[in-house]
């Protein structure tokens, strides 16, 4: 999905420079494909050790004392991705009863495009679920999680 | 209670000049029962957005560019087909109120309600570096342009090549020739642009276009009476007062680039038929899908004997 | 009351190690229930509208062209080219490095990668001319952070998303502030050289060696000049140059220098887009508190407070530098944007001070957060390639983080630094 957003992007930007064409769908598909492969990987990021954290004063504590702020962050975590879940039927069911499409002539209903948000949540809740299984069994959850992949 | 207004525009822009006084009028008429909050600058929501959450009571009230309710219902968009409105049949309050009636009526089943309209601008071609006089001399220009299909579509028919663009992006473009012109409002080219579009084209009534006052359905019809009355009251003060106003404000600054050496053309009577009958053409389309619409939209016209 | 209550709440999660994301989600969560009017739906159609942007789309395209052009060689060919020259003069590897920094800083739109890449080619060989290895370390991290002020910048790419600025504009505002913070820190290094008589090793020019290098090189040096040039000549938006130049950065991996596999692509497809991901789950969650704040009318009220007070434009950029630099001891870049911008900007907007002037402020102060301890991500980045520890790369940086400084009042305090090209 990634790729072909960058793909897309691509042929719009040779298509407005050189061809003086401009696609309107082609900023829309664009920014869809990337919201639903950020959703799609929410939960994986968090496996691969990708979100931020601060493991400054957690590494300076006592096993148990560290088993429990990794205790509290994934329950933190399943607590967010739960109400991200829940409140996200709201607007899919207004949209569905406004019957709102997208702006471009590509004719997708909106709650469609919305579905990637719970479906985010479930991923990010079943990620937190086994930081929280891990933490249970005395591992560290969220080990691995290296500063150097942080790209800023 | 509270009324949740939000708005994309600037703090600064004109729009919240009457959203402000909007609050002022509801709070008076309701004796401070209603409390009108206003969110300018996208600060809440864009207004695409303030939309889909009309309903979910987050937002209560929006008032965004008619065009954007085409992508709720399709059958609003006759009010944005090119020569569909003049100032002058706005300015008519059979016309007006009748208006708000039927297009509320088509987004009513999707419990939105609209409560009137606001004139936005009479839209024009702002060149570089070409003098325009008549439609042919605009053939194989590059033009920024926003807006729905139909118009898309005259565009093209036009041999006009339409670029997307955001808009904070339009005035460097036209500086390098990244495109040959703009079709934006009077205070797009005064304030926006400047004389670096040195020539001004305008058909009048060619794409007058507006703001709907659009309101969350469920919300408005569980309100008492009297606040409904202030609200709908309120609009029924501001909306043909900001009409005439913001019509002159526009006149003056197409006045002002004048005065900054810039040339300005309107179409004469002859050039505007042949561009009604062009636009004709294309608003085919939309009269086959939505025959009835038209219909019902003479019929109006036709009873408060007013047309364009 | 209960802001402070948010306020510390937040805290105290990212003390016990809580994801930033979920952390100031759940704080807005909090928020939201505990206010009227605000239904709980507001959190789901902020949380995608946060990462429904357009001009957001430019991050996973930048930081897929950034990763192709870290692999393989191009560092290393860059950095003998400048080397066959610079080298001339004392402290000239040290040199060599910065130069090699700005080249980096061109393509790349982050601060660690940039410092991971020309780390790793570089803290040998600095090693061998008797550069210590805390000042070559410190001098890879303080280069690489020049790669968020000049373009193309994921920062100002977000500051532009969430404030609502034009990203072509920021970019080119960040080109003059980039350059200078560069010849400040060149001019700090062949000063240090000197005094602490570092890279003795001086050669001749080899204007030869140079001429021999430079076609070699010349497709990596041409991609900073397409990526700029496009983007100074509105020939296209930046989200269209980051596809543009992730393309480019993929034909040379593939066909120029051969850095790179075709299976190799998929891998680093897939590592951009998780590092995509994990700064847009940033975005959300300080979306969210934005949200939050801005409907509980607390940035209205900050804006009040601040112009009531009478405090002019300067002292408030003065108040803005130091929380910043406070800030940002313990918070990282994405973090400290997503959390101040929406606060600040309104109030940099009330006293007058141009936005664009203030974003590149904004990024001066994360360029120096990302050197600062304890949470200094470039710190720990050289911390690991030059395997020293995390204490001895900060004690290295501490002469340049005068330059930074120095370099931040003269951004801050002269608006034309960063608005000379927009004029
Ligand atoms: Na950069
Ligand atoms: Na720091």
């Amino acid at each position: 999905m990634f790729l072909a957003s960058t793909v897309i992007m691509l042929n719009e930007a040779f298509g407005r420079a050189l061809l003086n064409t401009s696609y309107f769908w082609a900023e829309e598909t664009v920014r869809y494909l990337m919201v639903w492969a950020f959703f799609l990987t929410v939960g994986a990021a968090g496996s691969a050790g990708y979100h931020i954290r601060t493991e400054l004063l957690v590494e300076r504590l006592g096993k148990r004392w560290r088993q429990l702020c990794h205790f509290l962050s994934s329950a933190i975590g399943l607590s967010f991705s739960a109400i991200l879940f829940y409140a996200s039927f709201p607007q899919i069911y207004r949209y569905y009863t406004m019957g709102m499409m997208t702006e471009s002539n590509l004719d997708i209903p909106l709650w469609v495009l919305f579905l990637a948000m719970p479906i985010g949540a479930v991923l990010y809740f079943i990620y937190y679920f086994s930081c929280l299984w891990r933490t249970l069994k005395g591992e560290d959850p969220f080990a691995g999680g290296t500063p150097i992949k942080i790209d800023f | 209670t509270e009324l949740v207004l939000t708005s994309e525009v600037a703090t600064t822009h004109w729009k919240t000049r009457y959203m402000n006084e909007f609050a002022e009028q509801v709070a008076k008429r309701s004796k401070g029962e209603v409390k009108v909050k206003i969110f300018t600058a996208g600060q809440l929501y864009n207004d695409q957005d303030a939309l889909a959450a009309l309903g979910t009571g987050a937002v209560h009230m929006v008032w965004p560019v008619s065009v954007r309710i085409e992508t709720i219902e399709p059958r609003t968009g006759v009010i944005n087909l090119p020569f569909a409105v003049s100032d002058s049949m706005m300015n008519n309050s059979c016309f007006m109120s009748g208006l708000s009636g039927l297009m509320s009526s088509y987004v009513e089943p999707r419990n939105l309600r609209i409560l009137g309209f606001l004139r936005t601008a009479d839209l024009m071609f702002v060149l570089r570096d070409r003098e325009v006089k008549r439609m042919e001399d605009l053939k194989g220009m590059k033009i920024r342009v926003t807006g729905g299909r139909v118009f898309l579509e005259t565009m093209r028919s036009l041999q006009i090549s339409p670029v997307s663009m955001a808009a904070s992006e339009m005035s460097t473009a036209l500086a390098q020739g990244a495109i040959d012109g703009v079709f934006t409002s009077p205070a797009g080219w005064a304030e926006m642009i400047g004389i670096t579009g040195k020539y001004g084209w305008y058909v009048p009534g060619f794409s007058l276009t507006t703001y709907s006052i659009v309101v969350d359905k469920g919300w408005f019809d569980s309100l008492p009476a009297t606040h409904r009355t202030a609200i709908v009251d309120a609009i029924a003060d501001i909306s043909p007062r900001q009409w005439q106003e913001v019509k002159a404000e526009d006149d003056t600054l197409i006045q002002k680039m004048i005065d900054q050496g810039a040339v300005f053309h309107v179409a004469d009577d002859q050039e505007r038929a042949r561009w009604r009958s062009l636009a004709q053409k294309n608003t085919s389309l939309f009269s086959e899908r939505y025959d009835e619409v038209i219909k019902q939209f003479n019929e109006l016209g036709a009873r408060c004997g007013v047309h364009n | 009351m209960f802001l402070l209550s948010a306020l510390v709440l937040t805290l105290i999660f990212l003390a016990i190690g809580t994801h930033v994301s979920v952390a100031l989600g759940l704080v807005a969560v909090g928020l939201a229930l505990l206010s009227d009017g605000v239904p709980t739906t507001v959190i789901a159609q902020t949380a995608f509208k946060s990462v429904n942007s357009y001009p957001l789309m430019a991050i996973p395209m930048f930081v897929l062209a950034g990763n192709l052009m870290m692999k393989g060689q191009i560092a290393n060919i860059m950095i003998e080219l400048v080397g066959s020259v610079v080298r001339a003069i004392k402290g000239g590897l040290a040199l060599t490095v910065l130069i090699t920094s700005v080249f980096f800083a061109a393509i790349s739109g982050s601060s660690v990668a940039s410092a991971a890449a020309i780390g790793a080619s570089t803290v040998e060989g600095l090693k061998r001319e008797s550069y210590p290895i805390g000042f070559s370390a410190a001098l890879v991290a303080v280069g690489g952070t020049l790669g968020l002020m000049i373009p193309p910048s994921l920062l100002f790419i977000l500051i532009g998303s969430i404030v609502g600025m034009p990203v072509d504009k920021l970019f080119i505002a960040g080109i003059v502030p980039g350059l200078m913070e560069a010849v400040l820190l060149m001019i700090a290094t062949v000063y240090l050289a000197k005094r602490n008589n570092y890279g003795t090793n001086v050669r001749r020019p080899d204007w030869r060696g140079f001429g021999k290098r430079l076609p070699a090189a010349t497709a990596a040096l041409s991609m900073p000049a397409l990526v700029l040039g496009s983007i100074y000549t509105g020939f296209l938006t930046p989200t269209e140059v980051s596809a543009f130049a992730a393309a480019y950065a993929a034909l040379l991996g593939l066909f120029v220098y051969r850095s790179i596999t075709a299976g190799k692509m998929w891998s680093v497809a897939k590592e951009s887009l998780l590092q995509t991901t994990m700064i847009f789950t940033v975005v959300m969650g300080g979306s969210l508190v934005g949200f939050m704040l801005a409907r509980m009318g607390v940035s209205q009220q900050l804006v009040s407070y601040i112009t009531d007070m009478g405090m002019s434009a300067w002292q408030f950029l003065l108040v803005v530098n130091v929380v910043l630099l406070i800030l940002g001891m313990f918070l990282d870049g994405v973090t400290l944007v997503v959390l101040t911008a929406p606060l600040l900007f309104p109030i940099a907007g009330a006293l007058g001070i141009d936005p664009i002037h203030f974003a590149v402020i904004m990024v001066a102060n994360v360029e120096i957060a990302t050197l600062t301890p304890p949470i200094g991500l470039n710190l720990f980045v050289m911390s690991g390639v030059a395997k020293i520890p995390v204490h001895e790369v900060a004690r290295g940086v501490l002469p340049f983080f005068g330059v930074r400084i120095i370099g931040l009042m003269l951004i801050t305090y002269i608006p034309s630094i960063s608005l000379v090209l927009l004029r």
